[in-house]
């Protein structure tokens, strides 16, 4: 078990019901996944959410697959994604990087052709990586944009069968 | 000083496929307060430097320092615990010059 920093006592640990994160630029519910350690005499807490990299990954691409249109904050957070700075970002979509800034805030914001390759490129980087999700690019090429706008995608943990193998990954909860 | 050592560690504990990073509530509310999301930490770590290493209460944290996406320095308080295949972030920060 592991001790408080504040107060050395032993923590309890657990998996939370729900937790709410912002990744910057999306909000994501995650169901019972995030692991809580909490000390029972100062009430401290310590919160752990389990691949991350793999989670913001599969948002990524959850989102350049939903038809409502990008917001700037979200074009960041794509490129966060892909661990780019705006420079190499700019160097892949074949921009400059005072566009790419433009479009992450929002000014003179990116046009349909341009977003629909932007999330082509997003998709063609990750889908790799995303292992609970398949990729179609016949979805977006076919898309038809959608005005507003995601308050938050909840994302559950589920597990992958391979052929000798299984696997822990992320992918977005199905609406009831 | 640098710690080639500890930052090696680090960055392969970072990288480690089962890692959980663990967040005290005063590395949320600091993280928060400099706008760094945790991704960035994460990303940050996997490729550190460590630039002290302190020892409190019989357990040694370490400062890494590293940069994120938009260019800023980023640095950390962190406690690897490489048996159990955690960090624990103390708090963190954006570094202004």
């Amino acid at each position: 078990m592991a001790k408080c920093t504040k107060c050395q006592s032993l923590m309890e640990r657990s998996v939370k019901a729900e937790h709410t994160e912002d990744l910057g630029g999306i909000v994501v519910n995650l169901v019972n996944a995030v692991v809580v350690r909490h000390c029972g005499s100062c009430s401290a807490e310590e919160t752990a959410i389990p691949d991350m990299q793999g989670l913001v990954h599969t948002v990524a691409l959850v989102r350049a697959l939903d038809p409502i249109r990008l917001a700037g904050k979200e074009v960041r957070f794509m490129r966060r994604a892909l661990d780019m700075t705006q420079k190499k970002f700019a160097e892949v979509m074949e921009l400059t990087a005072e566009t790419v800034s433009r479009w992450e805030n929002g000014i003179n914001g990116h046009g349909t052709a341009s977003e629909k390759l932007l999330r082509h490129n997003v998709c063609a980087l990750l889908h790799k990586r995303v292992v609970a999700r398949a990729y179609d690019p016949a979805l977006i090429t076919n898309m038809k944009f959608e005005g507003g706008s995601i308050e938050y995608i909840t994302m559950e943990r589920v597990r992958v069968v391979h052929e000798s193998d299984h696997e822990n990954a992320w992918d977005r909860r199905a609406v009831a | 000083m640098s710690f080639e050592n500890e930052a090696g560690r680090l960055r392969r504990l970072a990288r480690a496929p089962d890692i959980l990073f663990f967040y005290t509530d005063h590395a949320e509310k600091e993280l928060k307060k400099d706008g760094i999301f945790k991704i960035t930490v994460e990303n940050m770590l996997r490729k550190c430097a460590v630039t002290n290493v302190e020892d409190s209460d019989g357990e040694e944290s370490w400062r890494a320092e590293g940069n994120d996406n938009d260019g800023r320095r980023i640095a950390a308080i962190v406690v690897p615990y490489e048996m159990h295949k955690e960090i624990k972030i103390v708090t963190g920060w954006a570094k202004t010059s």
